[in-house]
């Protein structure tokens, strides 16, 4: 996890792997409390945010321990922490946003698991990633290119193939699934994402970690408006003594500890990819759900829910996880980056900042003084393209004398 | 006070790249390193509180790795 150390596209990889498995992790636990201790998701999910809450506190303050000079322990998880704070401006109404969002998908999450079975409901949670390809077509910046639509399908059959069940849903079940469910989880990582990359300001706290406590603290916010009035008083009285119930809460530490950690890796990948690959990646969790529930239904027999033995589920298994693998390995390999370094013709009387930022692909463009005038860093899927984009936009902006391309073959980066 | 920035193109010794990237990473005030084809072999982003210590960073730590041949600094005026 060390800022420098890795390449830059194998961390982004790794960040999404590792929340893939502390969400799979999770998942698995919240599955086992339900199947065995407290069948009630309403009080479970109450209980879970508040005390996940309280927890998560008390390890923002321990990473906030600081190490060495200005580095505080959480710099281990994103070198960009520089201790507990709340975010302000811009980023705040974003992590507001982004919580109330996170509300309305937890919430029908509960009502789901009240109707349908939630094992057959969570890998459609995936759906999410076609909202966020549907949302990155309209936002010029982000358009998807051909490779990422083909592998994210890729991914998308190989969840379905994983997750395949044979059980049916209802027509309740299919539009809250359609509507607050992914709505919420898609609009959740978009105002994540503009938090995330928010650097107007100098000095602005939008690391990995704040973004998860403060957005989990308006969730628990916003959960708690929308599940009292529902609370029956026979409810409220069984969350009170489930609260002081030590096992309870010792489990609910360890499940919103991985929670914690998930999220936090989430929230690194998203300001360095586009929403539907960070989704799409993560996806592997629903492969990581299958040994997860091996083990857990071999140590407590059916506490993890039923798995099909039958030759066809675990072919279809075998198959969708493939695919998953595949799309992931496809994503990862076709990213190109380049350094475009442009001089402009003398006298020139443009600032051609804003001109060259808004030309596709572009990540960013810094004025400079040196041999050059600008630099433009460029981030795109196939080397054909970024010459089309050169020849294209570029050279046809009459103030620019000289274009030199340097194409990264490998890159370091602190994020 | 607000932070410089800036970017410095290295041009490196054959043979010599693995060795310069590992002394590189060590660098406190980089940012970004990345390994490029063309013009340079190295694009190093730094981060620094005065123009002071972007000297000090470019003529004790960088100037100093063995295989560096060449470099050329480009302080970033404005960026979005």
């Amino acid at each position: 996890m060390l800022s420098l150390r890795l390449p830059q596209r194998s961390k982004f990889i790794l960040l999404c792997v590792l929340s893939g498995v502390f969400s799979a992790a999770f998942v698995a636990m919240d599955v086992y409390y339900l199947n065995t201790y407290l069948n009630d998701p309403l009080i479970y999910g109450f209980l879970t945010e508040w005390i996940g809450l309280l927890f998560s506190f008390v390890l923002m303050l321990i990473f906030s321990i600081p190490i060495r000079k200005d580095k505080p322990l959480g710099t281990i998880l994103d070198p960009t922490f520089r201790g507990l704070a709340l975010p302000r401006g811009k980023p705040l109404l974003y992590i507001i946003a982004a919580g109330l969002s996170a509300s309305f998908s937890t919430f029908s999450y509960f009502i789901l698991t009240f109707v349908g079975d939630p094992s057959s409901i969570l890998p459609l949670s995936r759906l999410v990633i076609v909202y966020l390809l549907v949302a990155e077509l309209f936002y010029e910046k982000d358009t998807p290119t051909l490779v990422e639509v083909v592998s994210i399908s890729i991914i998308l059959i190989g969840v379905f193939f994983v997750s395949f069940s044979g059980s049916s849903l209802g027509i309740i079940e299919a539009l809250l699934t359609l509507g607050p469910y992914n709505m919420g989880l898609a609009f959740y990582t978009y105002f994540q994402k503009l938090a995330r990359d928010y650097r107007e300001k100098e000095n602005v706290v939008n690391d990995s970690l704040n973004l998860r406590i403060w957005s989990l603290l308006f969730l628990t916010i916003f959960l708690t408006i929308f599940t009292i009035p529902l609370f029956t008083p026979e409810q409220l009285s069984i969350t009170l003594i489930y609260f002081f119930d030590t096992f309870t809460v010792i489990f609910i530490i360890i499940d919103m500890s991985l929670a914690f950690f998930s999220y936090v890796f989430y929230l690194r990948a998203l300001g360095m990819g586009k929403m539907s690959i960070v989704n799409s990646i993560t996806s592997i969790s629903v492969i990581l759900g299958i040994p997860f529930t091996l083990i857990g239904n071999f140590l407590f027999p059916g506490a993890f829910g039923v798995i099909p033995l039958d030759a066809y589920s675990w072919t279809a298994k075998a198959l969708g996880s493939l695919l998953v693998f595949e799309g992931i390995v496809v994503l990862s390999v076709s990213q190109e980056k380049t350094f475009i370094l442009i001089k402009v013709k003398y006298p020139c009387g443009k600032d051609l900042l804003g001109t060259l930022k808004s030309i596709k692909g572009v990540e960013r463009v810094s004025a400079v003084a040196g041999v050059y005038d600008y630099i433009v860093k460029v981030k795109i899927r196939s080397v054909a393209k970024v010459y089309n984009l050169l020849v294209q936009k570029i050279e046809k902006i009459p103030e620019i004398s000289e274009i030199t391309t340097m194409t990264i073959v490998k890159e370091h980066e602190k994020i | 006070m607000k932070p410089i920035y800036a970017y410095i193109f290295i041009k490196v010794a054959i043979g010599q790249l693995e060795n310069v990237l590992n002394r590189l990473k060590n660098i406190e005030e980089a940012e970004s390193i990345a390994v490029t084809t063309g013009e340079y072999d190295i694009v190093l982003r730094i981060k620094v509180s005065s123009l002071e210590e972007l000297y000090r960073v470019t003529i004790e730590k960088i100037h100093k790795i063995d295989g560096i041949v060449n470099t050329l600094t480009h302080i970033i005026e404005k960026e979005i």
